[in-house]
């Protein structure tokens, strides 16, 4: 199945890991991301403010670039992979679905570019559970994994608010399942949902350390190998974090592998993840 | 008498354009600039080129009862009927002044010097203006993703007019900005061209030596003669 995919700035900086691992493991699981031609910013959290539709312009775009690269693919789904992205494309699109007179005005400003409202915005572990399927996991996982207890953290946005969320917002469980269809143990993770201190990471660092040892205390009698993330901040804060509170961890660095590190791994796609995490893995 | 008659005989139809708010009537089919000629004007400012490749004459312009500001160059673009018309012969903007010897080909080098183009709110503004049809905010956003690359191979044909530096509600100057990104790319992330190297090391030993000393024996006669032989390719 070939699908449009929208990447984001953060795969394309500090997170390519995460793009390279997507783009591997989406391929082995039959699915072809057409990276769009020409893409913007998704607008962050610019495009989340809700009180004028201009905040919106970035996200809307993007979804025209999508639109006019729409007969190279089989579906009308543009695929995320960051969270972040995920969140603003969909809730910018659900909005303007539901609000024609919204799409109407943000049309007339972006003349001669125009929404049709035909897109639909998912994000790549849907697109695993809902038309691939977690039986496909098992039938490619080459490693053995029983032996491996892992934690997932989904973050704040991918199941919030209840209108984008991808699963349950309080009680999800597509990452759990994902994870046991490879063989691995999926640790229950309490705090799974709560927020990783986000963007406060720029501006107060303490206030990060601290939140992300509050998220790990529950988690950390149970001897995990590792945690997985679906979130470029969601990662790049816990591993501050994990560093940050070396101390109070009795000098443990849990690694933190996202989604698609972790399936690479269980394929046995060694070659397109990154030394260190090979290394901090160890399978 | 016979003056009036040759006018009849071109028939040349005449549109009303309004050059800083004052009307003229002036035959269709001119560019700007020759219209302004053509209604007494003596260009000094905002002029160039006159072949769309110097960026001198940037210039705006409105239609009656169209809401849309329309942009061109004054050398390329022709007058219809109704237009009112400047022409911007200057953009003030800054310049930050730079070692490239020193600047790295990533995002930060660029940050520090023009902070101002995180400030983008991807309105595509500048796109939209630009007379040389540049993607200029898929350049932008290029930079922000850190592919230098990309952004100086989208910004290769601006001629720096600085119509989207205007527009930009982020006040960004992008022109500025895309010849650092040009500079950055040709020097550190463009393949060095070898056969450079081999010549220049050539030279140095004295490879061209004998030659060059023939040469500066025989005198300004012979170069004269050997001039007009040369090849022409």
């Amino acid at each position: 199945m070939k699908y449009l995919y929208f990447p984001g700035c953060s795969l394309k900086n500090y997170a390519k890991r995460y793009e390279e691992t997507a783009v591997a493991v989406a391929k082995a699981l039959g699915i072809e991301l057409i990276e769009l031609k020409r893409w913007n910013c998704c607008g962050a959290v610019s495009g989340l403010a809700e009180d004028s539709v201009f905040h919106h312009i970035a996200a809307v775009r993007d979804l025209v670039r999508a639109q006019e690269q729409l007969d190279e693919a089989d579906s009308n789904k543009l695929v995320t992979v960051c969270s972040m992205c995920y969140r603003v494309l969909a809730s910018v699109n659900n909005r303007l679905k539901h609000n024609p007179e919204d799409l109407d005005t943000i049309n007339e400003f972006m003349s001669p570019e125009e929404y049709n409202g035909g897109i639909e915005v998912v994000h790549l572990l849907q697109i695993i559970k809902d038309d691939i399927g977690f039986d496909r996991i098992a039938e490619l996982t080459k490693k053995d994994l029983s032996n491996i207890k892992v934690a997932p953290y989904y973050g704040c946005v991918l199941v919030r608010p209840k209108e984008t969320a991808i699963d349950d917002p309080n009680e999800p469980t597509i990452l759990e399942e994902l994870i046991k269809s490879t063989g691995a143990t999926a640790v229950e993770n309490p705090l799974r949902t709560e927020c990783c201190g986000s963007y406060n990471v720029v501006t107060n660092r303490e206030l990060v350390k601290h939140r992300i040892l509050n998220l790990l205390k529950p988690i950390m009698r149970e001897n995990i190998d590792f945690l997985i993330s679906v979130c470029p901040l969601c990662t790049f804060n816990l591993e501050f974090g994990i560093k940050a509170n070396k101390k109070e961890l009795h000098g443990r660095e849990i690694p933190v592998l996202y989604f698609t590190e972790f399936l690479a791994l269980a394929f046995g796609l060694d070659d397109k993840l990154e030394k260190e995490v090979l290394q901090a893995v160890n399978i | 008498m016979t003056a009036q008659k040759t006018v009849k005989k071109l028939k040349v139809k005449m549109v009303s354009i309004y050059i800083m708010g004052k009307e003229y009537k002036v035959p269709e089919g001119l560019t700007i600039h020759k219209a302004m000629e053509y209604a007494g004007y003596k260009l000094v400012r905002g002029v160039g080129c006159r072949a769309g490749f110097c960026g001198a004459c940037a210039t705006v312009y409105r239609f009656k009862d169209d809401y849309r500001l329309y942009t061109g160059l004054a050398c390329q673009t022709t007058v219809k009927d109704g237009m009112y018309l400047v022409i911007l012969p200057f953009v003030p903007a800054k310049k930050p002044g730079y070692d490239i010897e020193k600047l790295k080909a990533d995002f930060s080098s660029i940050v520090k010097l023009f902070p101002e183009v995180t400030r983008c709110v991807q309105c595509n503004t500048c796109t939209k203006v630009c007379p040389q049809e540049i993607q200029v905010m898929d350049a932008i956003q290029m930079i922000l993703r850190g592919d230098i690359k990309s952004a100086a191979e989208l910004s290769f044909d601006c001629i720096a007019c600085g119509i989207c530096s205007l527009r930009c509600p982020a006040e960004i100057i992008h022109y500025n900005l895309f010849q650092l990104v040009r500079r950055l790319n040709g020097k550190y992330l463009t393949p060095k061209s070898q056969h450079l190297v081999q010549r220049l090391k050539e030279i140095e030993e004295g490879k061209f030596d004998k030659e060059l000393e023939k040469l500066v024996k025989m005198g300004p006669e012979k170069w004269k003669e050997l001039y007009a032989q040369r090849v022409i390719e």
